[in-house]
């Protein structure tokens, strides 16, 4: 890692590099944990960082090295959205409410990437419970953006996007209701996947809103999200939308051509339904013009308009996280952010009538959505109408005013990827969104994949300056925090 | 009687907000209050944007299945025979 010319590197290469004994994964380790430490007081990305528990896992890969059971992520080292439980380490989902929460299993995402030999180097900012926007009145601040630290990371899943565009984590884990994977995928310039509703259990995962949640991985490129998703899909029984899913390696056949894919471009999405700027307009057009050099049939397509998902993904979100936080409103409302409060007390005046008028129109959608598949593959839009914008210029009251480009996907319940397609003239990354036909995740990834080639971003990153009179791990052991392993170290919640 | 449409709680006022938060059992502040009141006014226009001229018989079951999967290959869309 730094100073050790190992800076940067993509869940594919350090794979490589470990499995051809070049790189030992407790040095891996234990340069990110170096990053972190001097980075992240900047990024805010990491709520709890797990130094000794981190180098104790991957002193047994390095053990495991030596063994012929490797797993497919042997010693690669992951962080996890403060939604998912982890077992022995605080799961605050951001909140004052669980800061004290120290779940006694793994979450099955977290478990089946630990069987699979990955490395937890810690815990990531959220929106609190993954809804609302950034808060300055939780007990942790909100993730800033790498590529500008005065930006907005996007959200729920903040610190995600923040750690892996920051070099601070290879990959991490996402939950996305609404576009919570893809718009910090799309404002950090990395990449995500919210994968068909099904395919990735939630159990374990704190609830936001069971209709629309979802569970997808989170890295620098389209190929590390399918090396994640290779091993996080699967049947579990135990979560109630759990569905056998195709029998696939999503790795595999990432790299596989394109040509002849029939390709739909939402031009109404991006151009009138919520506009988007001009650079991001640029940037598609010119990803059209690639596309169509590498075979891909492009032609314009049409979904209802944005607007009839978003009302029926607000709807239905509101009422249900209402639903499942209503009796701690009812006793502890004035610990929860402003943020929180404003996207989700309305949920207590919406009627059940209403609610299944929501449910209904979602079935229509679902099935208009379903339709234009039968004319394309995958559908293509803007992830966001346009780069990150200032943080002081997010405001909590806003509420439900910005639909949101991502929310379609996940009212229709098809698969969507975003990844970086380009960068605006203040070097900030622009993101595109590539969805596919439920199960389609593959091909998805696929298209995704061959995007970022053809974008050419990968080799892109932000600079980042260590903070002034950085701490090395080893001094940054929080006196009192919760955890339940002597291995971990945690950091205390400020303030 | 003439017929009148159906207010999905855009109207709502400070009063029967009040009367609504209390029997949801809610207990807020005054800056609490005027938040909700400010985004339910949002929400509500959501709400009014919902079609509800639908048949009753229309889908009697509102919730999805997923199809299958289908098999893994080179896309999952159906391509139409011409």
């Amino acid at each position: 890692m730094s100073g050790a010319g190992f800076d940067f590197l993509t869940i594919a290469e350090a794979a490589r590099l470990i499995a051809a004994r070049k790189l030992s994964p407790l040095e891996l380790t234990r340069g990110l944990l170096a990053r972190i430490a001097a980075f992240d007081s900047e990024i805010a990305a990491f709520l709890t960082v797990c130094d000794g528990r981190a180098e104790a896992q991957a002193r047994a890969a390095e053990r495991a090295l030596k063994t012929r059971r490797r797993g497919r992520l042997l010693g690669i080292p992951l962080a996890y959205k403060d939604i998912f439980a982890t077992a022995g380490v605080r799961t605050t989902a951001h909140s004052r409410l669980l800061a004290q929460n120290v779940p006694k299993e793994n979450a099955e995402a977290v478990g089946r990437l630990a069987a699979a030999g990955a490395v937890m180097l810690g815990k990531l900012a959220t929106h609190e419970f993954a809804i609302g926007g950034p808060a300055f009145d939780l007990p942790w601040p909100p993730a800033r953006n790498p590529w500008d630290t005065e930006r907005f990371t996007g959200g729920s899943s903040s610190g995600a996007g923040a750690a892996i565009a920051a070099g601070l984590a290879l990959g991490a884990l996402g939950s996305d209701t609404g576009g919570s994977i893809r718009i910090p995928a799309a404002y950090c310039g990395i990449a995500g996947l919210k994968p068909t509703p099904g395919l990735v259990s939630r159990r374990g995962v704190i609830p936001l809103s069971p209709s629309l949640d979802t569970v997808g991985p989170m890295a620098w490129t389209a190929e590390d999200c399918a090396l994640l998703l290779d091993v996080l899909a699967g049947y579990d029984p135990a979560d109630p939308a759990s569905v056998p899913g195709p029998k696939v390696s999503y790795a595999r056949s990432i790299a596989a051509p394109v040509k002849g894919l029939r390709v739909g471009l939402l031009r109404h999405f991006h151009e009138r339904d919520v506009p988007a700027g001009a650079e991001m307009l640029r940037m598609i057009a010119a990803l059209t013009r690639q596309l169509q050099k590498l075979g891909c049939k492009v032609e314009e397509a049409t979904l209802p308009s944005v607007h009839d998902y978003n009302a029926v993904g607000r709807i239905i979100i509101t009422a249900e996280a209402y639903a499942l936080h209503e009796a701690t409103l009812r006793s502890r409302v004035g610990e929860y952010s402003r943020s929180f409060r404003v996207r989700v007390l309305p949920g207590a005046l919406i009627r059940a009538a209403d609610y299944l008028a929501a449910q209904r129109r979602r079935t229509d959608l679902i099935a208009a959505t379903r339709r234009v598949f039968e004319s394309f593959d995958v559908l293509l839009s803007a992830a966001t109408p346009g780069s990150a914008p200032l943080l002081n210029e997010q405001r909590a009251d806003e509420g439900f005013a910005t639909p949101f480009l991502t929310t379609p996907a996940n009212v229709a319940a098809i698969p969507a990827a975003v990844v970086c397609g380009g960068f605006s003239a203040k070097g900030l990354p622009l993101g595109v969104q590539i969805m596919g036909p439920p199960w389609g995740d593959a091909l998805v990834l696929r298209l995704a994949h061959h995007i970022e080639q053809i974008a050419g971003t990968r080799s892109r990153r932000p600079a980042l300056k260590p903070a002034a009179g950085v701490r090395p791990p080893s001094e940054r052991r929080a006196a009192g925090a919760a955890s339940g392993s002597g291995t971990s170290e945690v950091r205390a919640a400020p303030g | 009687m003439p017929d009148r449409p159906a207010n999905h709680g855009v109207g709502v006022t400070p009063a029967e907000m009040e009367f609504l938060v209390a029997r949801a059992g809610l207990s807020l502040n005054p800056g609490q209050m005027a938040d909700l009141v400010l985004i339910w006014r949002q929400m509500a226009g959501l709400i009014s944007s919902l079609p509800r001229e639908r048949a009753l018989a229309d889908d009697a079951a509102f919730a999805f299945r997923l199809p299958p999967p289908a098999k893994p290959g080179n896309g999952a869309a159906k391509r139409r025979r011409r």
